[in-house]
């Protein structure tokens, strides 16, 4: 019982821990402080609202658009949380809009915290109500919340650690990836209720790395990982990785077409 | 005096070179995940500790405990005595093994590039008249704000239920000191058929004089599909 609610937590928690360590890099980077904590702890009890809020609701909201509400819900949440990313990535390169940059990140949090949080609360609540080991499970959640916290300050360390020794903007890299893995969600949502089409797996990597092992879920946290990736993933993937990389570029782009005609 | 002093240092080498060769090569029977040891002992220190391993496998969990009292008889020795439980297969929790262990902290810390430390180490399992011996190397080495904790056993076992056979396992820390009660790990243990790697963290409350209180907790996932399943580690250690 130990275990599973260290593996529930795991599960469900590793996204929101993993963002906070990018936003926070993000905000390190950019040199924007994060010093009103009234505000912070706003929007962290915001969120948890919403999660309880919407774990009560998801069971109503998935019967509602003739049973496809809740993957509907939960792809336009992913969908929303990568052009926010991606738009706080172009906006890295200006340096004002500090209060625009600070709205973008918070709306990424409160998205993937509600709707993992959610989940979360779902699934607690079924093993409580199964188990009755109240005690195992609030030490369950301890020991989890230590471990998530413990892999978000080491990715904390190591993305700066490889911002000023490897690469300045490589934490920026990482928070795309990271936007992209929330793409691919929305597309298996999409997938799941037929309103983008299911084709053929390209490759199977499932006996190099299962999708549900350890590695797998962090990677698929972190990436966007698929086992079994169809054509039209592949093709969404590389265009939503190429856009905001040349969106970043313009300015340099649009400087080097300048000066090849004068 | 310095050609000895280079032999001893040639022969940890050479000992801790040979059990990481065969920590990937030579494979056990036993549980792989317990704990990585630092290699320090303090002088009058007297301990309990209370370790709790939870592993997972499809759908089987498997729980055993340990509980432990330890005294340092010298000042750079460490005695410590375990009883081993395990829960079995219809949920009945019972006394599976005991052990007596010592470690010997053979430098000062801080005295050489590394700190280096020995561990011995003597089980039975009390059914089925099993024994393991393990002896091992302990390196700790610290880089600015974090360390990195190898250890390397050689182990020895023989019994009723048992090939006699030599194995060997290799574990390893690597820990950033972030604050005294809450330093993050990344643990990975070799050895057995298995392979695993996952996040820990371990902290300590101080009291007053030698007094403090030591929490280890650790996540470990297989790495191979022939290490599946989970295991999640938990150590208390009450240092007076």
């Amino acid at each position: 019982m130990l275990i599973n609610t260290v593996l529930l937590f795991l599960h469900n928690a590793l996204p929101v821990f993993i963002i906070t360590s990018l936003l926070l890099r993000y905000f390190s980077v950019n040199n924007i402080e994060l010093n009103n904590r009234k505000w912070l702890l706003f929007c962290v009890f915001l969120t948890i609202m919403a999660s309880f809020f919407l774990s009560s609701n998801l069971e109503s909201l998935s019967q509602e658009f003739s049973g496809k509400g809740s993957e509907l819900f939960l792809s336009v949440g992913a969908i929303l949380v990568y052009l926010s990313i991606i738009t706080l990535i172009i906006l890295s390169n200006i340096h004002h809009c500090v209060a625009v940059k600070k709205c973008l990140a918070f709306i990424t949090f409160f998205i993937i915290s509600s709707i993992n949080g959610a989940h979360f609360i779902i699934y607690l609540l079924h093993y409580w109500t199964q188990a009755q080991q109240e005690e195992t499970i609030v030490v369950g959640i301890i020991l989890g919340g230590g471990i998530c916290l413990s892999i978000t300050i080491l990715f904390y360390f190591l993305l700066r650690y490889m911002d000023k020794n490897i690469y300045s903007k490589i934490s920026g890299y990482f928070l795309l990836f990271f936007a992209l893995g929330q793409l691919m969600q929305a597309i298996v949502f999409l997938q799941q209720v037929d309103i983008l089409s299911s084709s053929q797996p390209v490759w199977d990597s499932g006996h190099l790395i299962a999708e549900n092992s350890g590695i797998g879920q962090l990677l698929t946290v972190l990436f966007g990982y698929e086992t079994t990736p169809s054509l039209l993933q592949l093709f969404i993937y590389t265009v939503a990785l190429i856009i905001p990389l040349v969106c970043t570029k313009l300015p340099y782009i649009l400087l080097f077409l300048n000066g090849k005609k004068s | 005096m310095i050609i000895m002093s280079i032999l001893y240092r040639c022969g940890i080498i050479i000992s801790f070179g040979f059990a990481l060769f065969f920590g990937s090569t030579v494979y056990a029977d036993g549980v792989v995940i317990d704990k990585v040891y630092h290699p320090y002992v303090l002088p009058n220190e007297k301990e309990f500790e209370w370790r709790l391993f939870s592993h997972r496998e499809n759908d089987n969990n498997k729980l055993a405990q340990r509980i432990a009292y330890g005294q340092s008889v010298k000042e750079n020795l460490m005695l410590e005595f375990y009883l081993v439980g395990e829960r079995d297969i219809d949920n009945n929790f019972d006394l599976v093994a005991y052990e007596v262990e010592a470690r010997w902290m053979l430098t000062e810390q801080g005295e050489y590039w590394a700190d280096w430390g020995l561990l011995f180490e003597i089980e039975k399992e009390n059914k089925q008249k099993n024994w393991e011996v393990t002896s091992g190397l302990l390196v700790e080495k610290e880089f600015g704000r974090t360390s990195l904790t190898l250890n390397a056993f050689v182990i020895y076992e023989w019994g009723k239920t048992l090939k006699s056979e030599f194995e060997t396992e290799f574990r390893l820390k690597y820990r950033y000191r972030y604050i005294e009660q809450f330093q993050p790990a990344i643990e990975l243990y070799s050895g057995e058929n298995y392979l695993g790697i996952g996040p820990a963290f371990m902290g300590l409350q101080r009291f007053s004089a030698q007094k403090q209180l030591k929490w280890e907790v650790g996540f470990i996932t297989g790495l191979d599909s022939r290490s599946k399943g989970h295991v999640l580690r938990l150590a208390i250690e009450y240092e007076f």
